[in-house]
């Protein structure tokens, strides 16, 4: 059946209707099986009763018409058989002799069938509706004979058509006496289960756990109603716990929430103030980058105005010189003996039509060969004079060319490792700080192989070694020492250039000496406090390192600028 | 042999199943007489000797043919060797001056004082007598063959019968023209 079909799945019918369709089921099939099994019983019955009367009679008519087979007394045998005339069944009966002719034959009607030609083996044959009877006539124990009696089966079929007619009267009969029967009795299982039910969908449905089903009795069905009472306690006793766990879980909820809501506030004015603490280091932070670009702008600025003033300085010392000359080489030109030429070749001029006489009679000629050679001498002397002025002047012109290519060479952007020696490196750097060096009139004292070959970034060192110089130069300019004087020691060792500028100047107070290499650090009253920090950081992008020493104020000090050289030989091999 | 025999049987049946007019048309004598040998055969069937008449199993049961009783060949070739109630049938020759012991007596043809003194000389004896005669019944026969229709019919005398102790069957007795003499 198909699941749709709800009426007719018996899953889902009531109990009721269970019970009674069941018994009746049961009652239908076995009443059923009853008469099914009674027809056949009467078939068969029937049938055997029909087969051995048929039996008797060919017993009967073999027995009375032996004589008749044995002599061939047809009119006899006929006459015989005639007597079955009044049994309405038998169709018709045959007698045969022994060599299976017919002797005698009776036929009901006469549309019957006729005799068989030949009788067959002795015995009986149903057919469809008719019985066959072959029984062979003995005489002292041989066969003589033959007889056939065929009967049809009237009395069997009306019997089973009676049967056929009463069984489906008896059947209803049964089945109403039945339904009444299970109507009354299902009862006493149906009432209690569906009441169980009923009080079952009571609870579901109103979620009353109070109910309680009735017990009906001791049976399985009162144990379930037992059962299903007990479990309703079990649930409400339970539903009870849960009420109770719940409402002290919704507190607990409750008083969570409070807690967590408080603390949220709590974080929340944290975060407020931590936010407002960032943005304040943010501004601080912004303000103080601000300043150092301002100030880093300040000291290039500074640092520029610094190399400019060295630069004029310098240039402004050699101008003296090349002024002097100038001076020089003027005064010479001015007082130069060139007129007194002029004079004596205008005297020539004049006596140019006796020359001889003039110049060996006229006094003044006569003493005009002396006075040229005289003038000869002057003006070789002061060709001389005037040829060493150019000749210094030259060279201080070529000085400040030189300074201002210094100049240039040392802006150009570096990061690149040149091929230079130790001593022009040393000496640039001095030739830098050289105007401030000579005004404070400071000794340097050379301590180092000028011819050492390195490998360096240049002007990032020549960018320390300035800077250090030159707070050496003040240091030493501030101090009381009556020689002031500067040593730069250099050496290559261990593949690690280490420059030492020792000078014998003011020196470092421990307390200034934690500061020193500080942004902002400075003792000079026009100083920015960028040089020694610059310095250090520069050391530190050549891999290496400045350091400051000193025994303390007026002491002098000692930097040390120590760089790496093995890349740059590894580079240079 | 048994066999032999049986289909001789079937054939003298068959052949006495044919209407005996047709043998008579073809004046078949010898054909009546075999359908009257068959009938003897029949006879012993129907009929009870006393007890202790037939002797014991192993005994035969004697079926005499009187001399000048006419041809008994056919009587010889449908009895002699038959068994019958369980005794062997033996058919002898009889001489009419001196019937020994047997249990049947055909006498044939025998007829006149002939047949009455043969008769007369079996006494109360149980020995069933068949005869042609037509006087055979009167003369105290027991069984005694007649034409009807052309048809080979026999007569009863019933009071013989029951002198030699004879029970004759009712099925026979039914086919038979009863006679008491």
């Amino acid at each position: 059946m198909k699941k749709k079909m709800f009426n007719f799945q018996p899953r889902h019918w009531s109990i009721r209707w269970k019970l009674t369709s069941m018994a009746m089921l049961t009652t239908a099939v076995a009443l059923f099986m009853a008469i099914v099994g009674n027809a056949v019983y009467e078939y068969v019955m029937l049938r055997d009763t029909i087969r051995t009367q048929q039996d008797m009679l060919c017993e009967m008519i073999g027995g009375n018409s032996t004589a008749a087979i044995a002599f061939n007394q047809a009119e006899d045998a006929t006459s015989i058989l005639s007597t079955l005339r009044f049994n309405s069944s038998i169709r018709a009966a045959c007698i045969y002799d022994g060599n299976g002719t017919l002797l005698a034959k009776y036929v009901a009607s006469a549309n019957e069938l006729k005799c068989p030609d030949h009788p067959k083996p002795e015995g009986s044959r149903f057919s469809a509706n008719a019985i066959e009877t072959h029984r062979t006539v003995k005489l002292d124990g041989k066969p003589v004979g033959t007889i056939y009696i065929r009967s049809d089966l009237r009395d069997l079929y009306s019997h089973l058509s009676l049967y056929a007619w009463i069984s489906p009267l008896i059947l209803l009969a049964a089945f109403g006496t039945g339904l009444l029967l299970i109507r009354r009795l299902q009862r006493s299982v149906s009432t209690p289960i569906v009441a169980l039910a009923e009080t079952a969908r009571c609870v579901s449905q109103k979620n009353d756990y109070t109910l309680r089903a009735v017990n009906p009795g001791d049976d399985e069905i009162g144990e379930l109603a037992e059962a299903f009472n007990h479990m309703l306690d079990g649930i409400r006793q339970r539903d009870e716990l849960i009420h109770t766990h719940l409402k002290e879980l919704r507190s607990a909820r409750d008083e969570l929430e409070a807690r967590v809501e408080e603390r949220t506030a709590d974080l929340k004015h944290a975060n407020q103030n931590l936010q407002a603490e960032m943005e304040h280091r943010q501004e601080a932070e912004r303000k103080r980058a601000e300043m150092q670009a301002n100030l880093v702008e300040a000291s290039r600025k500074a640092g520029m105005a610094d190399v400019a003033t060295g630069v004029l300085h310098n240039v402004g010392n050699v101008l003296n010189s090349v002024n002097v000359s100038t001076q020089i080489v003027h005064d010479a030109v001015k007082g130069s003996h060139v007129g007194t030429l002029a004079k004596a070749a205008e005297m020539l001029q004049q006596h140019s039509q006796d020359m001889a006489t003039f110049l060996a009679e006229d006094p003044k000629g006569k003493t005009l060969p002396t006075f040229f050679g005289k003038l000869a001498t002057a003006l070789a002397h002061e060709h001389d004079a005037i040829l060493k002025e150019i000749d210094g002047l030259a060279s201080n012109i070529g000085h400040i060319r030189e300074i201002v290519a210094m100049q240039q060479s040392l802006s150009k952007v570096s990061g690149v490792a040149t091929e230079v020696s130790l001593g022009d490196l040393i000496e640039d750097a001095i030739k830098i700080n050289s105007a401030g060096l000579s005004r404070h009139n400071v000794t340097i004292e050379r301590d180092f192989d000028p011819k050492t070959p390195l490998v360096v970034d240049r002007h990032k060192v020549l960018q320390v070694l300035i800077n250090v110089i030159s707070n050496a130069k003040y240091a030493v300019g501030g101090s009381l020492e009556r020689v002031r004087k500067m040593r730069i020691k250099g050496r290559v060792e261990d593949k690690m250039l280490r420059i030492a500028v020792i000078d014998n100047g003011v020196g470092i107070s421990p307390e200034q000496m934690t500061r020193i290499f500080a942004f902002g650090f400075t003792t000079k009253k026009t100083g920015h406090g960028f040089g020694l920090h610059s310095s250090a950081l520069a050391a530190k992008e050549l891999g290496g390192s400045l350091k400051a020493f000193s025994e303390g104020p007026g002491k002098g000090a000692t930097f040390t600028l120590e760089i790496p050289i093995v890349k740059e030989e590894a580079h240079v091999s | 042999m048994k066999h032999r025999r049986g289909i001789l049987l079937a054939a003298i049946l068959g052949l006495g199943a044919l209407n005996v007019a047709a043998a008579q048309t073809r004046a078949d004598a010898a054909l009546e007489q075999q359908v009257k040998s068959a009938f003897v055969l029949n006879f012993l069937q129907f009929v009870d000797w006393p007890e202790g008449t037939l002797g014991k199993a192993d005994e035969p049961l004697i079926v005499g043919v009187v001399d000048g009783a006419g041809p008994w060949e056919s009587l010889n070739a449908a009895l002699d060797g038959k068994t019958v109630k369980g005794h062997k049938v033996v058919v002898k020759r009889l001489s009419a001056g001196a019937i020994g012991k047997c249990q049947v007596l055909v006498t044939g043809n025998l007829d006149g004082p002939d047949l009455e003194a043969v008769i007369k000389s079996l006494g109360t004896a149980s020995v069933l007598t068949i005869g042609d005669s037509s006087r055979f019944t009167s003369a105290g026969g027991v069984i005694a063959f007649y034409l009807e229709d052309q048809k080979v019919r026999f007569e009863i005398n019933l009071a013989a019968a029951q002198r030699a102790q004879l029970q004759i069957s009712a099925k026979l007795l039914k086919l038979a023209r009863v006679v008491n003499k």
